[in-house]
C-alpha cells in the first residue's frame, strides 16, 4: 500500500531506494509504517532491537572512527538482525567511564566520549535507560568543514566519501550519520581501513549515480514526500 | 554551636494550605525551641526559590495579560493571584529562555520581585502572626555567594558534572557511578533550575555552619538526596528532614492543578475567628506536629482540627502560671535532647511540654514560648 507516497516525477529515484530498502530486509511498507491523520506514523516492529550511543560530546572525526570501532564488535548474525530493525539507535547522555564498568555485559566499544551498547531489545538495556537520558540540544547544529577518517583496520586502499545533511540539531544529525555509517557497513560500502571523507550539507540535490549507500527516510517538511539525508559514494582519495 | 535552619520556601504564587501550615509550625517549633540551646539561623532568602523558571514564568505571565495596570494587585486576594497561576499552567505557558534569564538578572542584582507575589507576602505576613510563626525575612535578598560556573568547576572536580554543553546540550548531576539516575540542571538552552540555586546559596553558607538541616518536600526526596551528597562533598555537615504533604481530600497531584482552594489558611482561621490567638496557635501545633507527625499520609480533617482547638483551649485554661527557677528552666531544656540529636526535636518537645505543661510550671513556659507567643 504505496499510494500515500508521492508519486511527483522528482520522487520516483528516492522512492525507488526507499521502498528497495525495505524489500531488503523483508518488510513492506505497510508493515513498517501507517498513514494516519494526514502523515506517517512508524510501527513498532516484531523482534525489533536498537543499539545505544552514551555520549558526552561530539566531535564528527573521532565520532565516525569510534562509530566503525564498535561496528567491527558485531557478528554477522546480529548486524544482520539489527539491519532489520533498520540500525535503529537511541542517543543518550553519559560519562562513558561510568557507564561502561556497570554495564559490561553490554557495552561493546568504549572511547573517552562515547560508549557503544551492542543491539538488544527493550529489557535488554532498560536499565541503562533508566539511569540516563536522552540527548537534546537546543539550536541547530552547525558543522562547515568537511573531515577525513581512517576508519580501524588495515588499511584496505578504498576512498568513501558521506554527504549528509546538516541544519537540524545533533539529536537529528547523528541519527542520519548512524544510519548512514551502520547500513553502509553492514552491506559492504563501508568496511575497515577505508579513507572517509565525511562532508557536511545544507541540503542534497538527488541520489548520484552510482551510489553505494544512502538514506532516504519520510520528510518532515511535507507528510507525503521523502527526502535524501545522506549518500555514499566512492570517494577520489583526494581531500581538500 | 552554629545551626543553619535551611527549609525550602514557598513560592508566593498561591495561599498558603496545610502542607505549608505543617511545614510552618515544625520548623518554627524546631527553630524557637533550638534556639534556647543553640545558635539557630533560620535561613530565608528572596532570590534563591524566586529565580526559579516556575515564578518567573508566571511573572511573565501576568505581565503579558495584564499590561501596563499599576496598582493592579494591591487590592487583590491570594486566591485571585492563584487563579491566574492556575490558568497560566493549564494554558501551558512556557517562558522564552531569554525572559527568564531577563528575569534571574532582575532579581539577582535588582531584588526585584513582581507586584503579584508582593501582594502575596503581604497578606502572609499577616498569616504567620495569627498562625504565631517566626517570620525568618520575607523581604530578604542574600547574595548567591557561588557563580553558576564555579558550581560547575567544583561538580566537574568532584567527578559528579556532566557537562555537555560543548555539543548544545544541557548540565547533569552525574551520580550514575552510584546507580542514582542523571539529573539536568540546566537545560539545552542554559537554563539552570532550583537545584543550581540551592547549591549556590548551600555550599558556602553551609560551610559556615557546624550543621546544616536541610528541610524539603518528600515528593522531591531524589533530588535532595542528590543535594545532599553534593553538599558532603563539599564539606557541609547536612542533615535532611523530609515532610510529607498533607492530602486533602478530592485532590490529587499537584498544587498547580488546584482542588485545594477550600482549605486556603484563611479559610482554615477563618472557621476559628470566636476563639483566641493561643488556642488557635496550640492547636495547630498539636494537630500538625502531634496528630499528623513529619512523615504521615494521613488525609486533612477539619474535624479534627476542631478537636484540637477545643483541646487546646481545655489544655490553656489548665496552665498554671509562672513560678519555675532559672535551675528549673536549665534542667527542663536539658532534657528536650537526646543524647543521639543536636537539636530539639519538634515531636519530642510538643509531646513532652503538653503532658508536662498542667502540671510543671516550666513547661508551662515553654509551651506558651514557642507555641503560643
Amino acid at each position: 500500500m504505496t499510494a500515500e507516497l508521492s508519486t511527483h516525477p522528482d520522487q520516483a529515484p528516492l522512492r525507488r531506494w526507499f521502498l528497495s530498502s525495505l524489500e531488503r530486509r523483508g518488510w513492506t511498507l505497510d508493515q513498517v509504517a501507517r498513514f494516519e491523520g494526514g502523515r506517517w506514523r512508524l510501527l513498532d516492529l516484531p523482534g525489533e532491537i536498537h543499539a545505544i550511543a552514551v555520549l558526552r560530546s561530539f566531535d564528527l572525526a573521532p565520532w565516525v572512527r569510534e562509530t566503525a570501532a564498535f561496528l567491527a564488535t558485531l557478528d554477522r548474525d546480529l548486524l544482520a538482525r539489527w539491519d532489520r530493525s533498520f540500525t535503529k539507535t537511541l542517543f543518550l547522555v553519559g560519562a562513558p567511564e561510568k557507564v561502561a564498568p556497570r554495564y559490561p555485559g553490554i557495552v561493546a566499544h568504549r572511547a573517552e566520549d562515547v560508549a557503544w551498547v551492542r543491539p538488544g531489545d527493550g529489557s535488554a538495556h532498560l536499565g541503562l535507560r533508566r539511569l540516563l537520558k536522552p540527548l537534546r540540544t537546543g539550536a541547530p547544529l552547525a558543522l562547515a568543514r568537511a573531515v577525513e577518517v581512517s576508519l580501524p583496520g588495515p588499511p584496505s586502499g578504498r576512498h568513501r566519501r558521506i554527504r549528509v545533511t546538516t541544519g537540524e540539531p545533533l539529536e537529528r544529525f547523528l541519527v542520519h550519520l548512524n544510519h548512514t555509517l551502520a547500513e553502509g557497513w553492514i552491506h559492504g560500502a563501508l568496511g575497515p581501513g577505508d579513507v572517509v571523507v565525511v562532508e557536511p550539507e545544507p541540503a542534497l540535490a538527488g541520489l548520484p549515480e552510482p551510489c553505494l549507500g544512502a538514506r532516504v527516510h519520510l520528510d518532515p517538511g511535507d507528510p507525503l514526500a521523502l527526502k535524501l539525508y545522506s549518500t555514499v559514494t566512492e570517494g577520489s582519495g583526494v581531500h581538500a | 554551636m552554629k545551626i543553619l535552619l535551611a527549609p525550602v520556601q514557598a513560592t508566593p504564587t498561591k495561599p498558603l494550605t496545610p502542607t505549608h501550615i505543617k511545614g510552618l509550625v515544625w520548623l518554627d517549633t524546631f527553630y524557637k525551641a533550638t534556639s534556647r540551646l543553640h545558635d539557630v539561623t533560620y535561613l530565608s532568602n528572596r532570590i534563591t526559590y524566586d529565580t526559579t523558571a516556575q515564578t518567573i514564568g508566571f511573572w511573565e505571565y501576568l505581565d503579558r495579560k495584564f499590561p501596563d495596570q499599576p496598582g493592579l494587585y494591591d487590592d487583590k486576594s491570594d486566591l485571585w493571584i492563584a487563579q491566574q497561576y492556575l490558568r497560566c499552567h493549564a494554558e501551558r505557558f512556557v517562558p522564552s529562555p531569554e525572559s527568564i534569564a531577563r528575569g534571574r538578572e532582575r532579581i539577582e542584582r535588582e531584588h526585584w520581585i513582581h507586584p503579584a507575589s508582593a501582594r502575596i507576602l503581604t497578606i502572609w505576613e499577616e498569616q504567620y502572626r495569627r498562625l504565631g510563626v517566626h517570620d525568618p525575612g520575607f523581604w530578604r535578598w542574600l547574595p548567591l555567594e557561588m557563580s553558576e560556573e564555579e558550581l560547575y568547576g567544583m561538580l566537574r572536580g568532584a567527578g559528579s558534572l556532566l557537562d555537555c554543553r560543548s555539543m548544545g546540550g544541557g548540565v547533569y548531576l552525574d551520580f550514575t557511578d552510584q546507580g542514582a539516575p542523571l539529573r539536568q540542571i540546566a537545560d539545552e538552552h542554559g537554563v539552570s533550575n532550583y537545584i543550581v540555586q540551592t547549591l549556590r546559596e548551600l555550599i558556602p553558607l553551609g560551610r559556615r555552619y557546624d550543621r546544616v538541616v536541610l528541610a524539603f518536600d518528600e515528593e522531591a526526596s531524589d533530588d535532595y538526596n542528590l543535594i545532599e551528597k553534593v553538599l558532603i562533598h563539599a564539606g557541609v555537615n547536612v542533615h535532611p528532614r523530609a515532610m510529607s504533604r498533607v492530602p486533602l481530600e478530592g485532590v490529587t497531584g499537584t498544587a498547580r492543578a488546584g482542588g485545594w482552594e477550600r482549605y486556603t489558611v484563611d479559610k482554615i482561621l477563618a472557621r476559628y475567628q470566636r476563639q483566641g490567638d493561643a488556642a488557635v496557635r496550640l492547636a495547630l501545633r498539636l494537630y500538625f506536629i502531634l496528630e499528623l507527625g513529619l512523615r504521615s499520609t494521613k488525609l486533612f480533617r477539619l474535624e479534627a482540627l476542631d478537636e484540637a482547638v477545643a483541646e487546646a483551649e481545655v489544655l490553656l485554661a489548665r496552665l498554671p502560671g509562672a513560678g519555675s527557677s532559672p535551675a528549673a528552666a536549665q534542667q527542663f531544656w536539658g532534657g528536650l535532647t537526646r543524647r543521639s540529636d543536636f537539636y530539639v526535636d519538634p515531636l519530642r518537645f510538643t509531646r513532652t511540654v503538653v503532658k508536662e505543661a498542667p502540671r510543671a510550671p516550666v513547661a508551662a513556659a515553654a509551651l506558651r514560648e514557642v507555641f503560643c507567643s
